[in-house]
């Protein structure tokens, strides 16, 4: 039977598994969202308060389930709207479908109203992007989009489907989940090698990033870890692939990594670098990475292969196929002289760490709000000192529960993914943010409200913008341009205007009261702790330097 | 800087000669000549670019051209 495009479109994200969809409507999306109408007893839509908030959203939901996340936006500012998310997904490797509606085929290329050529916008930003023009073709290209971003390396894909595709009729005929690409698999030979390099090894390190999770590799990484005693550092995007608990787990390294991660790395013969990909903020100065080791990169996206670092072992395959057969090739090994050491630095580090300054310090807010949650609570950040305390000091014991933009470093991710990562689980979610991060999204509290979500709102307020401060005061002759903010916000107040909750507070019992409040409270809640504004993120290696740079206090 | 020659195939679509570009401009590789022709095939183009480059740009360009949904082959 014929139907509609919309009506195809709409069968088809059902079809393909997504129960809930994030987005905003508008002049070229009608028909779809008619399509949606009709079909809401099958498949929901969350209206957020902007089109930026929705695609965020879609991409909480993905990370927090590894499901594809999907959001629908209107043609011109709605398409372009989307940008900030797709980008901040593509840089994360987060799998994602964005549709978005279009000027008819009749009226494209003539500067309409509300047209623009989203796809040639979103090249650079998306892992492929379609204009479909054809209603026979709508169906499968939908499918290919969630085909493509579900495999091998994530990533979001665009589909712009022109109005009068969405009102033409064509033949729909349902069809399974699609499966992903044939995941490629690492040669034997360079499997062999590695074991061979693991063996010879006395210092082994495994560095491991967000394809661990990805792939689904979790329990394989923390088999390996204890077979051949290594310790385990982590890029910020592999916080969740072994929990923080675990015994071999060190810590976050780079910029603001920890120290034992980070010098212990450094130290090493043998680093196993497992699904990250060695951005500058992981790496420093990469002339002095990891100087006295050799080096093992598997990843699924060969182009990451020697682009940022020159490894002795590149090889190229399913992480979670890789680990499962060098598991099985390597004796189980221990190395007391190295750990010895390890523990040597980490009482080093313990001596050295830096205090922080105020009444309530930002740790001390992380801490007492973690001390509320079940281990499986999804938590967000936005981005700056925020982001790096909780990246720091939130014990992380489940994957896919940390979402936070690493790659791009989006201010005003949090407010989206927390929502996207609330509904999705449907588990009580807590929002780590900042007062200037929250200033660029705060208006997707209205979402958190008319969605009834269980969401914490914990904003660390300094009242400036404190990580382009901290670097103002380190390198800039503390000329603090701009990041002073003087602003006047009454958060509790605008919580209430939204239809939340909000408490104000500035010690740690103040804290503790507000969340004994927060985690009974059915809708969301901003908490406004009030933190120094001259606290700063430590440990920090300068840009472009090495461990040996790294400041400490 | 070696002359990079790459010969790749590609889909015949509106659109996939901004992918190849753009993909070379994000990257900071200069095309020094470019020619597209249709083949037998009416899905399939070919393409022949030359660039100039070390190794590392090389091996990248052949990497990042491999990702590309478009791209069917290259030698």
């Amino acid at each position: 039977m014929k139907i509609t495009g919309s009506d195809i479109l709409v069968e088809t994200l059902i079809e393909q598994g997504a129960d809930v969809v994030f987005g905003y409507p508008g002049g070229q999306v009608l028909n779809i969202y008619d399509s949606l109408y009709l079909k809401s007893d099958r498949i929901k839509h969350v209206i957020t308060a902007h089109e930026q908030g929705a695609a965020h959203a879609a991409d909480g939901y993905a990370r927090a389930t590894g499901k594809v996340g999907v959001v629908i936006a209107t043609s011109g500012p709605g398409a372009t709207n989307l940008v900030t998310g797709l980008a901040t997904a593509m840089l994360d490797s987060v799998p994602m479908v964005a549709i978005t509606g279009n000027v008819p085929c009749s009226l494209l290329g003539r500067d309409s109203f509300q047209e623009v050529d989203i796809v040639g916008i979103t090249i650079p930003v998306t892992k492929h992007n379609f204009m479909v023009t054809k209603t026979e073709e709508l169906a499968d290209t939908v499918r290919e989009a969630f085909k493509i971003a579900k495999s091998g390396r994530p990533g979001p894909v665009l589909v712009d489907i022109p109005k009068n595709v969405q009102i033409s009729t064509a033949e729909y005929e349902p069809v399974p989940v699609v499966a992903p690409f044939d995941m490629p698999k690492a040669e034997e030979e360079l499997i062999e090698k590695a074991a061979e390099l693991i063996a010879e090894s006395k210092k082994p390190y495994i560095y491991c990033g967000g394809g661990i999770i990805s792939a689904g590799a979790e329990a394989e990484l923390c088999e390996l870890s204890e077979k051949i005693d290594a310790p385990v550092g982590c890029s910020i995007m592999g916080i969740t692939a072994i929990p923080d608990s675990h015994p071999k787990k060190l810590g976050m390294t780079g910029m603001h990594g920890c120290f034992t991660a980070s010098k212990a790395k450094n130290d090493a013969d043998l680093v196993i670098t497992l699904g990250a990909r060695f951005s500058d903020r992981a790496t420093g100065n990469v002339a002095k990475f990891c100087k006295s080791a050799k080096i093992i990169h598997i990843d699924v996206d060969a182009a990451e292969l020697d682009k940022n670092v020159k490894v002795d072992l590149g090889i190229r395959g399913d992480v979670k196929d890789a680990l499962a057969r060098i598991i099985a090739k390597v004796a189980e090994k221990k190395n007391p002289a190295w750990w010895e050491e390890i523990n040597t630095i980490k009482a080093f580090e313990k001596e050295n760490a830096a205090a922080q300054i105020g009444t309530l310090t930002p740790y001390q807010v992380i801490e007492t709000v973690n001390s509320y949650l079940p281990d499986d609570t999804p938590v967000a950040t936005d981005v700056g000192q925020h982001q790096m305390w909780t990246a720091q000091k939130y014990c992380f014991e489940k994957p896919r529960t940390f979402m936070t933009s690493g790659g791009l470093g989006t201010m005003g991710y949090g407010m989206g993914a927390a929502i996207g990562a609330c509904i999705a689980t449907g588990k009580r979610t807590v929002l780590f943010t900042g007062d200037g991060s929250f200033g660029m999204n705060l208006n997707e509290m209205a979402t958190a409200v008319s969605q009834k979500l269980p969401l914490i709102v914990v904003v660390l307020n300094n009242g400036v913008l404190g990580m382009v401060r901290q670097w103002q005061a380190a390198f800039y002759n503390h000329h603090f341009s701009e990041t002073t903010l003087e602003r006047k916000t009454d958060f509790p107040a605008l919580a209430r205007a939204f239809g939340a909750s909000g408490f104000s507070v500035s010690t740690v019992d103040e804290l503790n009261m507000a969340m004994k409040m927060a985690v009974k409270n059915a809708g969301p809640v901003i908490i406004d702790c009030a933190i120094d504004m001259d606290e700063r993120v430590l440990p920090m290696i300068p840009p472009g330097g090495a461990i040996e740079n790294m400041i400490l206090s | 800087m070696d002359k990079i020659q790459l010969h790749l195939s590609v889909v015949n679509r509106f659109g996939v000669l901004v992918r190849i570009s753009e993909l070379f401009a994000r990257r900071g590789f200069n095309i020094s000549s470019l020619e597209v022709h249709e083949t037998a095939d009416p899905m399939v183009s070919e393409m022949t670019i030359v660039a100039y480059g070390d190794d590392y740009a090389h091996t990248q360009m052949l990497r990042q051209l491999g990702k590309l949904h478009d791209v069917i082959s290259i030698d």
